[in-house]
């Protein structure tokens, strides 16, 4: 897939050092699905060599243009901060495998911390879009830093942990969970690695299952799964969205490998979104 | 058009690959005068039997871009993708133009499949990435059961990037290259061995450098690139020694060893601890290690390390490096390689060259200097 060039159209910095940038890249918006990445050249002072991964988080075929959030901490934020409208950059995509939603499921539980909710974003676009009740949980070190509600359709239930309980449930955001196993058919998630593990650990505990709904699973077991599908994901009762550093996005550096549970997968082909159960939590760093 | 494998010794005069547009004959080569005011007796000879190189799209001087690396491996032209970036290629061939390239250097591989470092794997570093994927391969006879059937119908030359432990292990996999397709060469990754178990990394002692390189020499016919790790105490001696030891060419630098603390400061930013820096960050240690092993070996080099940018390339060409691998940076733009050897091919016409090999060495010095740091490593 080789990069094309995106113009910027709007950028705004929705939290402190969190920015909403909004690119004009048609070639890339048409076909994109919730979950999937673009790899955008972010040309910085001493000449890192390295393409970033940013989730799609929500993309508008008719207008051509898609959003990206982008912490503009380090080298990044520089770069976010010295772009003006209309600046072009190199941006190659849509990358990797989206979240699937099982067509039966009419309850769908995102789980989100920080920045990673954009790969979430565009889940609820499509899950409105299908007439899907949504919940979102949302954590956050602090009030501060909860994702604006601003940016989420009326229609999303949303609700929000702080560590210090400035806002919302005090304690870690997957405390909140439980109260919305017996509702959801199906949940997504997508923050850090240790919060994944934790939600990877809590649907184990409960046979594999964060939701309710049979999902095309026949008692007994029924026809396998290939491991790795797009039907492998939507028959889990958990997909997660990795953040991980991506190099050449081709396969072919294996900088982005994690352990899965059948041996290494490369989160730019395999990923960026798997079926939990694919992974080998105890080895995810 | 394609000889049927490129271990074929090529005839004084090369045949030329693509047709020479009409009037590329009747172009004098400015900048070299005629067999009359050439600086050697021979000059207009030489040029009169050289191949020549299809103009460029605007109809600019020819260049001769080629790079004989020896035993017949020769490159189209000296920019070749270094180990890593491009895997074995065959994902990327025509996102990065593959095709183009002199050369494609393949991941390092060794006998038996490697498994995975955990993550993460990459962390930025001041001007560079810090990389720990370990080495992670699926073995040698799979590797040429995946892939040697289509690297024999390209014709880019394809150089195996070979590790191992011992040079018993290093020797084995070489012969089992022996008459594959699409092998064209390969390039022993000396920053390897039995280092922390007893044993010593190949790159870092002269002697163990040559022990592997003369064991795989006496194991294939192939061309063999030694690649020299900047972390050698003495990078002269090892150069001369695996010269000795029947090297067809070496390659330098590999990453050199790094460590960052992670974000919360609690533990290595990389699964593997340790990890190689890659990137700009290297590019004065593969320069001045290109510019001493230059002088003291007689072999082809090619020299990687930070190469971003057509100024990178011409460093390292003046530094003595008659071909340059492109690493980490062809991850941001995988076609930059090919875009560099346009623009050298533009660098040569703009200094009146009408050869690459005499942008090469020209930053030498015309004998043999003092060494980077002196002490008694450098005695002999």
């Amino acid at each position: 897939m080789r990069p094309v060039g995106a113009e910027l159209i709007e950028r705004r910095e929705i939290l402190p050092g969190q920015w909403l940038m909004s690119w004009h890249v048609p070639q890339v918006v048409s076909g994109s699905r919730a979950g999937q990445v673009v790899h955008v050249r972010t040309v910085e002072a001493g000449g890192l060599p390295l393409r970033r991964p940013y989730p799609i988080a929500t993309a508008d075929v008719s207008s051509g243009t898609l959003t990206i959030q982008v912490p503009g901490t380090g080298a990044a934020g520089t770069w976010v901060r010295g772009l003006r409208i209309g600046d072009r950059a190199d941006m190659a995509g849509p990358l990797g495998r989206p979240f699937e939603v099982d067509s039966r499921s009419r309850h769908l539980l995102l789980v989100a911390e920080g920045a990673s909710i954009a790969s979430l974003r565009f889940l609820i676009d499509e899950a409105i879009r299908d007439v899907r009740s949504i919940v979102l949980l949302y954590g956050a070190p602090s009030s501060s830093e909860v994702y604006p509600s601003s940016l989420l359709p009326d229609e999303v239930e949303y609700v929000v942990a702080t560590a210090d309980g400035s806002l919302g449930h005090r304690g870690p955001v997957v405390d909140l969970v439980p109260d919305y196993e017996a509702w959801a058919d199906q949940a997504f998630a997508a923050g850090p690695t240790v919060m994944l593990a934790e939600l990877a650990r809590l649907a184990t505990g409960r046979r594999g299952r964060l939701g309710v709904a049979t999902l095309g699973r026949k008692r007994g077991g029924g026809r396998p799964v290939q491991p790795g599908s797009a039907e492998a994901r939507r028959k889990s009762h958990l997909q997660v969205g990795l953040d991980q550093a991506i190099g050449c996005a081709a396969g072919t550096c294996l900088g982005c490998v994690v352990p899965g549970r059948d041996g290494p997968v490369r989160v730019c082909r395999e990923g960026p979104v798997f079926a939990a159960d694919e992974l080998d939590w105890e080895r995810v760093s | 058009m394609r000889t049927p494998t490129v271990r074929i010794v090529r005839p004084a005069i090369r045949p030329v690959t693509r047709p020479a547009p009409p009037n590329a004959r009747r172009v004098p080569p400015a900048g070299s005068a005629g067999p009359a005011g050439g600086p050697g007796p021979n000059r207009g000879a030489v040029i009169e039997a050289m191949p020549q190189p299809a103009l460029d799209a605007l109809g600019g001087r020819p260049v001769d871009l080629e790079v004989d690396l020896g035993r017949g491996l020769v490159l189209s032209n000296p920019l070749v993708a270094a180990a890593g970036p491009f895997g074995y290629g065959v994902e990327v061939a025509d996102l990065a133009d593959l095709q183009r390239l002199g050369g494609l250097v393949t991941r390092g591989t060794t006998l038996k499949p490697r498994g995975a470092h955990p993550g993460p794997r990459l962390a930025e570093v001041p001007a560079g990435l810090l990389v720990g994927v370990g080495l992670q391969n699926p073995g040698i006879d799979a590797v040429l059961d995946r892939y040697a059937t289509t690297w024999a119908k390209w014709p880019v030359p394809v150089i195996i990037n070979l590790c191992g432990e011992t040079a018993g292990e290093l020797a084995e996999i070489a012969r089992r290259l022996e008459g594959a397709p699409g092998v064209a060469g390969i390039e022993l990754n000396l920053s390897c061995g039995a280092g922390g178990r007893g044993g010593v990394v190949f790159a870092m002692d002269a002697d163990a450098a040559a022990s592997a390189v003369s064991a795989v020499r006496r194991a294939t016919d192939l061309p063999v690139i030694a690649k020299l790790s900047a972390a050698a105490a003495d990078i002269r001696s090892v150069a001369r020694s695996v010269e000795a030891a029947g090297a067809d060419a070496i390659s330098a630098i590999n990453t050199l060893p790094g460590f960052l603390p992670s974000a919360d400061r609690a533990s290595p930013a990389l699964g593997s601890g340790f990890g190689g820096i890659c990137g700009p960050s290297l590019k004065p240690i593969a320069l001045r290690v290109v510019y001493e092993i230059a002088q003291v070996v007689d072999v082809p080099i090619i020299g990687i390390g930070g190469v971003c940018s057509i100024e990178d390339v011409l460093d390292l060409l003046a530094c003595g490096a008659s071909a340059v691998g492109v690493g980490v940076a062809a991850l941001a733009d995988p076609m930059l390689p090919v875009r560099l050897a346009d623009e050298l091919a533009d660098a040569c016409r703009a200094r009146r060259a009408t050869s690459v090999a005499e942008l090469v060495g020209t930053a030498l010095p015309s004998k043999a200097g003092s060494p980077s740091t002196r002490g008694a490593e450098y005695a002999r």
